[in-house]
């Protein structure tokens, strides 16, 4: 259980530098910079930024999958180690599951959907046979596929069912948190009307906790209660979902809400013709 | 008079147990200056509406229908006329910059050699040109930028070289595929009004192929909506806002979450996205229709126009108080 704070994830002063290139080329990318936030139980935190924002390192730290440089990660009270051993990896894999922008790089083409789901179970719990078909019926019917789908392959699937059977698995480890990289970015609009509620009746009939890193404002307003605004690897701004986005503080949070498409909105340049962009001097170096 | 006239496109792409239908009848014209936006989810036929304008459909695909260019029908020209179109008459923009570029090509030698080569300008001539061009598009400092191979810029940096270039020859007409698609959302405002500024400027005409309608809407003047391979509805970014009239665009316009409001569920269009070759008899949308009457189903639905606008709904007229949004905010243009 998490602690008398009831808070599901508590990150303190998460940092990580990437390094790439060697001799003269060699240069180094401030990916995360002291960066510390708390998520409650059964909330959903958003995590919103552009591309080098850090955000998909966050999560990438945050599951397991990449090491920190330094400070600390407590999931559900219990402190994570910063390179964790094969069975550390794997109880934490029971309290925190991640849901990828493409579910083709979570299932494997050639392994049914069914496969693809008792797989997981079969790791975290001991499910055999009759009962391990009834537990994957069950979950696809969650998702809201059919018995049938099991039998299909990831390539028989539309993308918005590939994404179904990608959090059906995810949810296979009966995981307290879910993190959800741009899940629902590669999607239809129909369609992705369609997760986003699915997304919101998993959370109140499991009470899980979500992690939901997206760039689009639009879903931030729909699914998450807090959010927090990272740029180049630093939280910029953090607060209410209604509060950062009416009524946002920084700069930043005030460019990208301006930039995000809606109706009556007219694209313009963030600046004057001529005037350098800091992010295209950085590009060209 | 029509810059652009597309009449009843049909495609169809060989497949194993038999073709398949990817265009099934788009009709549209596009007046000279005009930005007309192509909106559709994912196998509506957006994209593949525009390669056939350029002629770059998947190689077995057969097209019939015309499209008239200024009156002279693109798909009937030979080898050297098509080239002569491409470099005078026509530029695209699609998605991946680094699919426009060449990769050993400083971008300096790749937009001066395109002015020499297409338009017969001298060299001379054509460097200052360029280098009046990447100021216009935004580019700090020129002479780096000139001095690039594409793989040392970025996305947006590399889709603002590629309007410099599209806009250099001042074709007449702009075809861009989704040029926003893979940028950051700062970015993609910053690029969409460079595109807009430039295209007005030069007075081109453009189709515009989104996923996006709110993005079609802040920069067309009319937006065709998409479905199966068809257009279902044509109409201004306005009028499709407050009123629209086939279910689809109604229920596409619902679909998408506020950037101001949240609601506990989203509405939502039940089923998936259907591919144009898997329609059968009636109306493509009539599987997923809230709206749905015995009679949608048999028959093909003639899109239909009135009012400065065209739909393909058999009951566009009885549901139109029913359709209207009231609670779609003011939408300009």
């Amino acid at each position: 259980m998490s602690g008398t704070t009831g808070n599901v994830i508590e990150i303190t002063g998460l940092s990580k530098r990437f390094t790439t290139g060697r001799g003269g080329q060699r240069r180094s990318v401030d990916a995360l910079v002291d960066v510390t936030l708390t998520v409650a139980d059964g909330s959903c935190l958003a995590v919103v930024g552009e591309s080098g924002s850090g955000k998909t390192t966050l999560a990438r730290i945050l599951v397991g999958l990449e090491g920190a440089d330094a400070g600390q990660v407590v999931l559900a009270g219990r402190p994570v180690a910063q390179r964790p051993r094969r069975a550390e990896r794997r109880a934490r894999a029971r309290d925190i599951q991640m849901v990828f922008q493409d579910p083709n790089g979570s299932l494997n083409r050639r392994r049914t959907a069914g496969s693809a789901i008792s797989e997981v179970l079969t790791a975290h719990h001991r499910v055999r046979g009759a009962e391990l078909r009834r537990r994957v019926d069950d979950l696809l019917d969650q998702v809201g596929l059919l018995p049938a789908h099991a039998r299909a392959l990831p390539g028989e699937l539309s993308g918005g069912q590939r994404q179904r059977v990608a959090i059906a698995r995810a949810l296979a480890a009966e995981p307290r948190v879910l993190v959800l990289d741009e899940a629902v970015a590669a999607l239809d609009v129909s369609v992705q009307a369609q997760v986003l509620n699915l997304l919101a009746e998993l959370r109140r009939v499991r009470r899980l906790t979500y992690l939901f890193i997206t760039h689009d404002l639009s879903v931030v307003r729909q699914v998450s209660e807090q959010v927090v605004v990272m740029r180049r690897g630093e939280i910029i701004e953090r607060g209410s979902t209604e509060r950062v986005l009416d009524q946002p503080q920084h700069p930043y949070t005030m460019l990208l809400r301006d930039s995000a498409p809606r109706p009556g909105w007219r694209p313009r340049r963030a600046l004057g013709r001529g005037e350098p962009r800091a992010e295209d001097m950085e590009a060209a170096r | 008079m029509s810059l652009l006239e597309l009449d009843d496109i049909r495609l169809d792409l060989p497949h194993r147990g038999g073709d398949r239908a990817l265009l099934r009848g788009v009709s549209l014209r596009v007046a000279p200056g005009e930005a007309i936006g192509l909106v559709g989810e994912s196998g509506s036929g957006k994209s593949m509406t525009l390669r056939t304008v350029l002629r770059t459909e998947p190689a077995g695909a057969r097209v019939t229908g015309r499209v008239l260019l200024d009156g002279t029908d693109v798909r009937s020209l030979d080898a050297a006329a098509l080239r002569r179109l491409r470099a005078r008459d026509l530029a695209m923009i699609s998605q991946d910059p680094r699919a426009a570029l060449n990769p050993v090509l400083r971008v300096a030698e790749f937009l001066v050699e395109g002015l020499c080569d297409a338009r017969g300008e001298r060299r001379g001539t054509a460097e200052r040109r360029v280098r009046d061009l990447l100021a216009q598009v935004g580019i700090a400092d020129v002479d780096r930028c000139m001095d690039s191979y594409p793989h040392q810029l970025s996305g947006g940096m590399l889709q603002r070289v590629v309007i410099a270039a599209a806009v250099a020859g001042s074709p007449r007409l702009l075809l861009a595929d989704e040029p926003t698609t893979a940028l950051d959302v700062t970015t993609q405002s910053e690029v969409m009004a460079i595109l807009d500024e430039q295209r007005r400027e030069h007075g081109m005409a453009m189709l515009f192929v989104t996923h996006d309608l709110e993005l079609a809407s802040a920069v067309c003047d009319r937006i065709a909506v998409l479905y199966a391979g068809q257009i279902v509805e044509i109409g201004t970014p306005a009028q499709l806002h407050s009123a629209p009239r086939h279910p689809y665009t109604r229920l596409l316009l619902d679909s998408r979450p506020s950037l101001t409001a949240t609601t506990p569920t989203l509405p939502v269009i039940p089923g998936r996205p259907v591919a144009a070759y898997e329609v059968g008899a009636g109306c493509a949308f009539a599987t997923r229709c809230p709206w749905i009457a015995p009679r949608c189903r048999d028959g093909a639905v003639p899109l239909v126009e009135g009012d400065g606008r065209a739909v393909r709904c058999h009951r566009s007229d009885e549901l139109r108080g029913e359709l209207v949004r009231t609670s779609a905010p003011e939408v300009t243009g």
